[in-house]
């Protein structure tokens, strides 16, 4: 019962910070030249030469506040502005380099976040030990590597000089013929499910092969992020009185740890997990430049050089609010996993 | 005093630290030193300007006049780097001071007055941390346009809110400490309790704990710049001389590794500078955690 | 009377980075059947670390340097529980020898059910005897007329039967590792827990809590203080231990609650028939419950004595100086002068002779061995009984 006013309390939350993320990206907007700003309305590619057309349309020398509801009702119609950097609208694009993006999802955050808990336990459990050492070491270095150059030196060492071992991209030409050729059904858009479920081996194969640096490189900087938090949760829990009661229980040390220690200790982490979700959102702008792979991240890094406004605000709009809602569903994970905040505190 | 001498001890006892501080004098030196190490070329008029020698895009190797070569158009890698050092202290610095000069005013205004002014500056904080960081720096470096000061506000932009919230806490914390109240109690004005209480018992963590984020700002400026935001092309900037870079990834057919200067060296430059921070950083939190301390 | 748990000579130090911590100092002391013996003594004067020794629960930075502790429960011989493996000292922790904690809202882990917890004891070190409990189950089931059965019902159920015979007499075998370790098949097992939680249940009632089948599926912050404590004891008497170790249990409780606290860990022991070792700053508590007292000052016992006779009697300067420092109605309490001493630097000597008025020489230079004054009556001092006391009853 409680947990559903929580869910209600916390729903109604999200308006005030919604409609405030909607006035930032106006707010900068109006940087931007009326031509400029006029990107944001256009649906269609033949608008394009009547520019002045929809400035007076839309009225983008009125007063700010007027514009702004003009603005919103365009954005409540899912209308984003078009993109000239690829020639279709700010919506249709943002759904057509998602797949790829969530491909690079799918392989890396489970990679960064089992990949953080398990290191972190591991070093806290062997605190001052080599374990923990090695990996503390280990973790400021990945925390302090710029991944756009690490992501590069990748690159030189296993496109260059191991001769297109892992290369950039998301498919190979010959692959990519394939994935677009009539036979070939699209399912998801997900080259590696779909290559699946076409029994197209080779399009699987070759779609992890083009996964192999983007994942590690997206990987390394948010491990480390994750196993330095996941450290220091651990090491608090397991100074907590709950930890010496199941010793005292005769417990074996491994399920001290792992059941008693860990799942406290994962509270903290899960509470910054929405940052561990922007961080990739950040990493992947990065990764997807450098690695030419053609998602959300390359799209937004392309429509920024170009000066392409309707694109890079409808994506910050797109990425905050997708930020907001990952914020709403770690909240809630979190009361499924905190009893104290599921179920309220006092006695009953 | 006692906690000075502890994190003294600590701070000894703990070579990664000492290794840490080592690396950011030595930036340091190379920043203050950048006219001497690297001079620049008469009728330059903007030293942060690299020089190039000629216009083609080939990279070359290290030579007698280039020691660390040439990048992309030309470029003089060496001076860049030197004089790269001194952008990354400038904008870390300058991001900053900024951040903790805006996170202490609303921080503790939050903090201290509490009520509707909490929820305001609370709520503005809300919206500005709803964005993944380094989106709203580039939304923001674009609609400033093309230079060093964009970079340093779009940074300053997206950071200030977390510190205002730490500060909050922490002034929240201490707001309750009974001898806050005696002075209350004794009729000292907000502005006086503010500054001559809150602040000063509060600000020496944040202080430190700030500091040693110039090295993850250096890093998104650097990444803000490798994308092609920011600095007009040309300026000293570690992250534009990796951009640079990268169309040489994959060497000639008979050396896969031709330009690995061009890529290397930058890179290295920022690994180092971003880890110094990061070692001195990784200990002095440990110490100053309250939590972790004296175990 | 039989002597349960012996310690002898026990020395833990901690080496922390103000210096090493000695925190046991050459500590002695034995525990007899069916009593409960106090343990008390300032703050940071080793009572917990004595606690913490028997059970081998000392964490890094700490380690227990010498000594032995000969733990003899009913009908076995000896043991040094310093001395064993592991994974032996597990077995005994929580089953032989069980412990309660100080502060009930720390001991208890916030994230898991008060059921979940006590269950988890109990599948810990009675878990054949769930299992035969469970098999027990399934017979009366199978016992019913088959006409009423489902039949793949009954399939099933007998699957589940011939997992749980050979969980108990082949626990090494291949299927029954197989059932305990894969994930969705350890769903079979649900009768064993279902049989703790009973168990569960039934400890909980043990322990004087009112409406125990809900308050079990309760979490640790739904609970008062002194429900909380209740839950700890339950949770410790789960596998009926011959040895009860309990810290402060009072302390952070109400002075209400402590006295029914009280009154069930004696009600407990008695029906339990274990020994306790019962730890507190509280004279008062000491004096209420125990049958013999130990005062331990720097990390070793300083006084020892039956509860009567230390507390009519007590010998040693500092007993005598925590005595008056307790606050009596119409007396001034006397506080004892001076600081407890420093553990990374601890005086030579006797450790209490800087603050002893009584303080010669010798007390400076030499330790004082723990002696026998009268039967039962032992102290740690040097000053001879006949010289400074002044009323000494010997007969």
């Amino acid at each position: 019962m409680e947990f559903r006013s929580y869910l209600i309390r916390r729903l109604f939350l999200l308006i005030p910070v919604l409609l405030g993320v909607s006035i930032l990206i106006f707010g900068l907007l109006q940087l931007f030249p009326p031509y400029q700003r006029a990107m944001l309305y256009v649906t269609d590619p033949r608008q394009l030469s009547n520019i002045d057309e929809i400035i007076e349309l839309y009225g983008l020398n009125a007063p700010v506040w007027q514009q702004y509801f003009t603005w919103l009702g365009q954005v409540f119609q899912g209308n984003l502005g078009w993109s000239k950097v690829v020639g279709m609208s700010v919506t249709d694009a943002i759904f057509n380099f998602l797949p790829a993006t969530l491909e690079l999802a799918i392989f890396s955050t489970p990679i960064i976040i089992l990949g953080g808990i398990w290191l972190g336990t591991k070093a806290a459990a062997h605190k001052d030990g080599l374990i923990d050492h090695t990996t503390r070491a280990g973790a400021i270095v990945g925390w302090s590597l710029p991944t756009f150059w690490f992501g590069l030196v990748l690159l030189m060492i296993f496109y260059g000089y191991f001769r297109g071992l892992f290369p950039p991209e998301r498919l190979s030409t010959a692959m990519s013929v394939l994935v677009n050729s009539a036979s070939f059904t699209r399912y998801t858009h997900l080259n590696f499910i779909d290559g699946i479920l076409n029994w197209e081996w080779r399009v699987v194969f070759d779609s992890l092969r083009h996964l192999v640096l983007p994942v590690i490189t997206l990987s390394v900087v948010n491990i480390a992020f994750i196993m330095r938090l996941m450290r220091s949760s651990m090491l608090e829990s397991l100074g907590r009185g709950y930890v010496l009661t199941a010793r005292a229980k005769g417990l074996p040390e491994k399920q001290v740890i792992n059941k008693h220690a860990r799942r406290n200790a994962m509270i903290p982490v899960l509470t910054v997990s929405g940052y561990i979700f922007a961080a990739i959102v950040n990493g992947v702008v990065i990764t997807e430049s450098i690695f030419n792979y053609k998602g959300l991240g390359w799209w937004a890094w392309r429509t920024a050089i170009q000066l392409d406004v309707s694109s890079i605000l409808g994506f910050a709009l797109f990425s905050g609010v997708l930020f907001v809602l990952t914020n709403l569903v770690v909240d809630l994970l979190y009361a499924k996993f905190d009893p104290r905040v599921r179920l309220g505190g006092g006695v009953k | 005093m006692k906690n000075l001498r502890f994190l003294l001890f600590h701070f000894k006892k703990n070579p990664l630290s000492v290794i840490g501080l080592v690396i950011i004098v030595i930036f340091a030196i190379i920043a203050a030193l950048a006219p001497v190490i690297a001079p620049t070329p008469e009728g330059q008029f903007n030293p942060y300007m690299i020089p190039r020698d000629g216009y083609g895009s080939t990279p070359q190797p290290p030579s007698d006049t280039h020691i660390f070569g040439t990048t992309q158009g030309q470029y003089d890698i060496f001076y860049g780097v030197i004089w790269g050092t001194r952008t990354a202290f400038q904008v870390g610095l300058v991001v900053i001071g900024a951040v903790l000069v805006i996170g202490i005013i609303l921080g503790s205004l939050a903090g201290y007055f509490g009520g509707i002014i909490d929820e305001i500056i609370m709520r503005i904080t809300d919206i500005f941390l709803a964005f993944p960081p380094l989106i709203l720096a580039m939304a923001v470096t674009i609609a400033l346009g093309a230079s060093i000061e964009s970079i340093i506000i779009a940074i300053t932009v997206v950071s200030w809110p977390s510190y205002a919230r730490v500060i909050r806490g922490d002034i929240l914390a201490i707001r309750e400490e009974d001898y806050i109240e005696a002075s209350r109690g004794v009729g000292a004005s907000h502005l006086r309790i503010i500054l001559k209480h809150i602040l000063p018992n509060s600000i020496y963590p944040i202080f430190i704990m700030a500091s040693l984020d110039i090295g993850s700002v250096v890093l998104t400026a650097a990444a803000l710049s490798f994308l092609g935001l920011g600095v007009p092309e040309g300026y000293a900037d570690w992250g534009q001389m990796i951009n640079f870079a990268r169309n040489w990834i994959v060497g000639t057919p008979t050396n896969t590794f031709a330009y690995w200067h061009a890529i290397t060296i930058p890179g290295l430059f920022i690994f180092f500078f971003v880890m110094g921070w990061n070692l001195l950083g990784d200990s002095l939190r440990d110490i100053l955690d309250p939590r972790l301390a004296r175990r | 009377m039989e002597k349960l748990v012996q310690i002898k000579g026990v020395s833990v130090n901690f080496y922390t980075y103000e210096g090493v911590v000695r925190a046991l100092n050459n500590l002695s002391l034995d525990i007899y059947k069916g009593e409960t013996l106090g343990l008390v003594g300032e703050t940071g004067c080793g009572k917990t670390m004595t606690a913490f020794a028997i059970l081998r629960l000392i964490m890094p930075p700490g380690v227990i340097e010498t000594g032995t502790i000969l733990f003899t429960p009913n009908g076995s011989a000896p043991v040094d529980l310093l001395s064993l493996s592991e994974k032996d000292i597990r077995a005994i922790r929580g089953s032989k020898i069980s412990m309660v904690f100080q502060e009930p809202g720390n001991a208890l882990n916030p994230v898991y059910t008060i059921g979940d917890q006590i269950s988890e004891v109990i599948l810990l070190h009675r878990n054949n005897e769930m299992i035969v409990r469970a098999i027990k189950d399934i017979d009366c089931h199978l016992n019913q007329p088959a006409d009423e059965r489902n039949k793949l019902f009954d399939y099933f159920i007998r699957m589940q039967k011939y997992i749980l015979a050979a969980m108990l007499n082949s626990p090494g075998a291949l299927l029954p590792r197989i059932v305990q370790k894969v994930p969705l098949v350890k769903r079979l097992l649900w009768r064993i827990n279902n049989e703790a939680k009973k168990t569960a249940v039934a400890m909980l009632k043990e322990v004087d809590i009112p409406d125990a089948e809900r308050i079990v599926n309760y979490y640790p912050h739904q609970l008062s203080g002194g429900m909380k404590q209740r839950a700890v004891i339950a949770m410790a008497l789960a596998c009926s231990p011959k040895f009860l170790i309990a810290d402060e249990p009072t302390t952070a409780l109400d002075v209400t609650i402590q006295a029914q606290i009280l009154e069930l860990l004696q009600r407990l022991k008695d029906e339990f028939n274990s020994s306790v070792l019962y730890i507190t700053h509280d004279l008062g508590v000491a004096a209420a419950i125990c049958d013999r007292v130990g005062v331990m000052y720097g990390g070793s016992i300083v006084e020892l004595a039956e509860v009567n006779e230390l507390f009519v009697n007590p010998l040693h300067p500092y007993t005598r100086a925590l005595l008056a420092a307790v606050p009596k109605p119409g007396e001034e309490p006397m506080p004892i002068p001076g600081f407890i001493p420093d553990p990374t630097n601890p005086p030579a000597g006797c450790p209490f002779h800087p603050r002893c008025s009584l303080a010669q020489d010798i007390c400076r230079l030499e330790k004082p061995e723990l002696h026998e004054i009268y039967p039962g009556h032992f102290i740690g001092c040097h000053i001879d009984a006949g010289e400074n006391i002044d009323t000494p009853s010997q007969n």
